[in-house]
């Protein structure tokens, strides 16, 4: 009983660590645009929007998360293999990996927006200062929980694969969740801010993107703050409840049934999730009705 | 290369040429294992391969909308095809993983089931933004109907789209895709472990107990490895953006299983052989 119990309070601390994760993680991608959306941040040079949004997807969410978590990870299991404290490895582990997510973002951030110089599209290096260093803050946050929440599976938890391994793993999964949950908001909400609310921009108004702020131009920053009230956080909850329920059903369930308890109990887990699902898909329907021109004018007057 | 990204060329149909390249690759492979170390090693060969078809195909009825998803202008994840199989794979391979010791059957089960509850919930999440953040009701851009629950799309369809949100059937699309992809991953690392543990003493003349992380871990990275290579295959099969099993595109994935067994084998080979050599 006691050994069940500090699994599942383990279960929880990991839970809640992705939470912090997914939320970090989508926000950092905000801020520095590497999510789908950015093919807007791209395209919009191309048709005389010159703007100062940052740039730097040259690899999706799940890979780059992948290599950061890992490397994280990896640098972690071998400070901890020459007898470093848990807990100062996996800082350490997490702030190198953030250095390389620094070089990227800059690197990413220089050619993908040199590349448009023939639109005219400038590099601004003040961009870099100010806007790198917030990227890889938020990215310390994202892999730091990552690593300790891979480290509590493998020492708390038990499970077979070597904290590196699980880095990549679950580094992906949260690139996954996180690209998944929060790039609509981002993109539709965000981007394209002055299209109308309650449907989806049409695709003549591809690349006009808000450009502007309350004073001067807008910049990633104001992104980051926009999504960390709605896409971040949704985010989090993905994530969370993706590794919660995981390691909750497999210690919970696990001893019944030979094993076949946590299959079942993932099998309803998911019939529910399913229910939810249509549940919210038939309230959307019924709540905002078919979509009509008078929605959109009334909207945009 | 349309306006919304996804390029629509790619052909339906099944190069002749190019398939009877690659079954005769899949057969040198299993010849080379044949002659190398018949039994055990075979069967893991093939289960390596079976595994990849089920990678394949499961990518299939993953809905990926991919950057036009992310401006609610085309249904589906707004994210990349490979990208999201791939979490959801090996968020079942975690499970299958953890399941191993309980018993071959259990572990396949418990890697199906962690790749479907990941895109359970991931779908849901995205079903959340869209209509409690964006409020944006889901419709569909290739059926007029969805083919579940019935519902119609047309009238929902914002103007100027391709249509936005993940319908029902997309969403059961995606479970299954993330289970299938679970199932295949947890199979190959399975296979691949089995034949490690057997292998792997005698060739590092060291007792099995050592021996076992390691089999773990190569077991681990090579999943991992072939998980993404077959992802990659069908995310190039279906070139673009997919809504799920309703999608037109979806019929295209005999030449995608093609494709898988051959990389699975050929990738099988190399993977057995670094421990039966």
């Amino acid at each position: 009983m006691e050994e069940l119990l500090f699994g599942i309070g383990i279960s929880a601390v990991a839970g809640a660590l992705a939470t912090v994760s997914g939320a970090a993680e989508d926000t950092e991608s905000d801020i520095g645009s590497q999510g789908d959306p950015n093919s807007q941040v791209q395209l919009a040079p191309q048709m005389g929007y010159i703007h100062r949004i940052y740039s730097k997807a040259i690899s999706g969410e799940p890979p780059a998360y992948g290599l950061w978590c890992a490397l994280g990870a990896g640098l972690a299991w071998a400070l901890m293999a020459i007898n470093y404290n848990p807990v100062l490895a996996i800082v350490l582990g997490s702030a190198i990996a953030v250095f390389v997510q620094g070089v990227y973002a800059t690197t990413a951030y220089l050619g993908r927006t040199a590349s448009l110089a023939k639109f005219e599209q400038p590099v601004y290096i003040d961009l870099i200062k100010s806007v790198t260093t917030v990227t890889m803050a938020h990215a310390f946050v994202a892999i730091f929980t990552c690593v300790s929440m891979c480290f509590l599976m493998v020492n708390a938890l038990g499970h077979p694969f070597p904290l590196p391994l699980l880095g990549l793993v679950w580094g992906i999964a949260l690139g996954a969740a996180g690209s998944a949950t929060g790039n609509p908001f981002y993109g539709k909400e965000r981007q394209y801010q002055t299209q109308a609310f309650g449907a989806g921009v049409p695709i003549s108004a591809s690349g006009n993107i808000v450009r502007y702020a309350e004073a001067g131009q807008r910049s990633s920053l104001d992104n980051g703050w926009f999504t960390s009230k709605m896409g971040g956080p949704a985010s989090g909850v993905c994530f969370g409840l993706i590794v919660f329920l995981e390691l909750w059903r497999t210690i919970f369930f696990e001893e019944f049934a030979a094993g076949w308890g946590a299959v079942i109990a993932g099998i309803v887990l998911i019939l529910i999730f399913m229910i939810i699902d249509r549940f919210v898909e038939t309230w959307a329907r019924k709540t905002y009705g078919p979509y009509t021109e008078e929605t959109a004018e009334e909207a945009s007057s | 290369m349309s306006a919304l990204g996804g390029g629509s060329s790619g052909g339906e149909g099944i190069n002749p040429v190019g398939t009877v390249v690659g079954i005769v690759l899949l057969l040198l492979s299993l010849g080379v294992i044949f002659i190398v170390s018949p039994g055990m090693a075979l069967m893991a060969l093939i289960g390596v391969i079976i595994g990849g078809l089920l990678i394949g195909f499961g990518v299939h009825f993953v809905p990926v909308g991919g950057a036009p998803a992310a401006m609610g202008q085309s249904p589906g994840i707004a994210t990349g095809v490979t990208m999201l199989a791939a979490g959801a794979g090996l968020a079942g391979l975690f499970g299958g993983a953890w399941a191993a010791e309980l018993g071959f059957g259990v572990a396949l089960a418990g890697g199906a089931i962690g790749g479907g509850l990941m895109m359970a919930i991931t779908c849901l999440m995205v079903n959340v933004i869209y209509v409690y953040a964006m409020g944006i009701p889901a419709a569909s851009g290739k059926v007029a109907k969805d083919p579940i629950t019935g519902d119609t799309f047309e009238a929902y369809k914002s103007q100027g789209t391709e249509g936005h949100g993940l319908p029902f059937i997309s969403y059961v699309g995606g479970v299954i895709g993330g289970a299938l992809g679970g199932l295949g991953g947890t199979l190959i690392y399975l296979e691949l472990l089995a034949v490690y543990e057997e292998f792997l003493p005698t060739a590092l003349n060291a007792p099995a107990e050592q021996i076992l992380p390691l089999a773990v871990s190569m077991a681990g990275v090579f999943a991992i490895g072939m998980f993404l290579v077959n992802a990659v295959i069908a995310a190039y099969n279906i070139t673009g953006t997919i809504e799920g099993p309703h999608d037109p595109k979806f019929k295209r994935f005999p030449r995608a299983v093609i494709g898988c067994a051959v990389a699975s084998a050929v990738c099988g080979l190399l993977a057995i052989l670094v421990a039966v050599m």
